[in-house]
């Protein structure tokens, strides 16, 4: 009995999904909307940059919380922080969407004609966005100051033989 | 019993029958079930209506002038349509015949769904330089994925052939369905806008499948007093809900790009160049 209930709720499942998903719509841009919470500069330039490199450093926060002792005021800044760097990966992925709406108005070409390059393009818009979407759940989830790339710190839990220089500046230590 | 043969039409009611007939539910060297088991009214009359609905949505396309805009998706319909009315006539002038060609026709209108999966797939991305080739990787991929890893090894398994007919349409019918669902998230996360002839194509396919799905797990669990009659009358129900979901959604054409008013001609060809800036960028950022 149960594959019969685990394949009815798989088929309401896809039902539902295929009905909510597959609303007609149209593109933000198009429709009015408004695209985000900011939108990104048509020029990369300077200003935009080092605004980034501002948010997703943590200098200030380490600042305040252990040189200046204020955890409370360290705290505030870091939720904020968090904030404007969820706005600002939400703005860059809106931007991103756009980019890859961008329509093509030359006379329809077949899928063999450019197919390398055109699998390469979509490898790219693939990637782009499973990464956009990565790092946006790491800093709703941890905030903005941890590493997008997992540090592996288990790999201490593995007993590692000592280092040679280690033991020799032990054997020194021990000399002198 | 009555050793009437019922005639269904297309693809799910001859796999209707070959199911019932497969599993023991019908004689031993007929295609069908008896008529008075499996409502022989009923489905004639849905029959019908799906031959119908059929015309109906062919003769639209041509009136509106866009059967080349879906080429695949009418090619489709028009093999069902035909092979359905050649079901008929086989009926009538030569029931060896048909017996004969049933399982021809079977496993093309099983493959041939795909074809309806690669249309929806283009009509999404085919406008957008940026992802043209995501689509049929996407719908590539998976049908690779699910027949190796899903669709196999249900049918090396030793079992009845009923068992293999059944287990091969029903995951088959997932696999599709998996399709569905990726394509629809993928162009949401893009934002990518969706008209109502596709919209349309896509509920009406998912409705049919998930039917299908459920339909055919319950004739290879239950038997033929518990399910038979159901089973012989969902499918064509489910069709031919599917075929009205299409008709209306392909009354008339709606073209699948919506232009921005900032788009201009020759920015499609900067795309490339700013998706590796994007990518560039990116990696420095997680490089840190």
């Amino acid at each position: 009995m149960i594959p019969i209930f685990a394949y009815a709720a798989l088929a309401f499942l896809i039902l539902v999904l295929v009905v909510v998903l597959a609303r007609p719509g149209r593109p933000p841009e198009v429709a009015g909307e408004k695209v985000g919470p900011t939108r990104v500069p048509d020029e990369w330039d300077v200003r935009w940059l080092d605004l980034v490199r501002q948010i997703f450093d943590s200098a200030d926060y380490l600042w305040l919380r252990d040189e200046l002792r204020f955890p409370r005021l360290a705290k505030a800044l870091l939720s904020s922080r968090k904030r404007m760097a969820i706005c600002w990966l939400k703005a860059l992925r809106a931007s991103f969407n756009e980019l890859v709406r961008t329509p093509d108005f030359s006379p329809a070409k077949g899928q063999s004609e450019n197919a390398p390059a055109g699998w390469r393009l979509s490898w790219l818009a693939v990637r782009f966005q499973l990464l956009l979407i990565y790092a946006l759940l790491v800093v709703r989830l941890f905030g903005p100051y941890h590493r997008l790339i997992p540090a592996l710190n288990w790999r201490r839990l593995v007993p590692e033989p000592p280092l040679r220089s280690a033991r020799f500046r032990s054997a020194n230590s021990q000399n002198f | 019993m009555s050793t009437r043969l019922v005639v269904f039409r297309g693809p799910i009611r001859q796999r209707s029958k070959l199911v019932c007939q497969s599993f023991g539910w019908g004689r031993a060297r007929k295609l069908c079930p008896p008529k008075a088991e499996c409502n022989g009214k009923t489905t004639l009359f849905l029959g019908l209506l799906s031959l119908l609905l059929e015309g109906i949505i062919i003769w639209r396309a041509r009136a509106g002038k866009f059967l080349s805009r879906f080429p695949l998706f009418y090619s489709y319909l028009m093999l069902v349509f035909m092979g359905s009315a050649g079901a008929y006539a086989a009926r009538w002038l030569s029931p060896r015949y048909y017996e004969g060609s049933f399982w021809i026709f079977f496993m093309v209108t099983l493959v041939a769904e795909f074809a309806v999966l690669v249309e929806i797939s283009d009509h999404i991305f085919n406008s957008y330089p940026a992802v043209r080739s995501l689509g049929r990787m996407l719908t590539g991929a998976i049908s690779i994925g699910f027949f190796v890893f899903y669709i196999v090894p249900a049918l090396a398994v030793p079992g009845s052939p009923g068992g293999h007919v059944a287990e091969l349409v029903k995951r088959s019918s997932v696999t599709k369905a998996v399709i569905i669902v990726c394509l629809l998230a993928v162009a949401r996360s893009f934002d990518l806008p969706m008209n109502t002839n596709t919209s349309g194509m896509m509920v009406g396919l998912g409705l049919y499948l998930s039917s299908n799905i459920v339909n055919f797990e319950l004739a290879a669990r239950l038997n033929r007093a518990q399910y038979g009659s159901t089973f012989a009358i969902v499918g064509p129900v489910s069709y031919t809900l599917c075929l009205l979901v299409w008709t209306v959604a392909l009354w008339r054409y709606e073209p699948a790009v919506i232009f921005s008013r900032e788009a201009r001609p020759g920015d499609a060809t900067l795309v490339p160049d700013l998706l590796g800036r994007f990518n560039n960028s990116l990696s420095r950022l997680l490089r840190k």
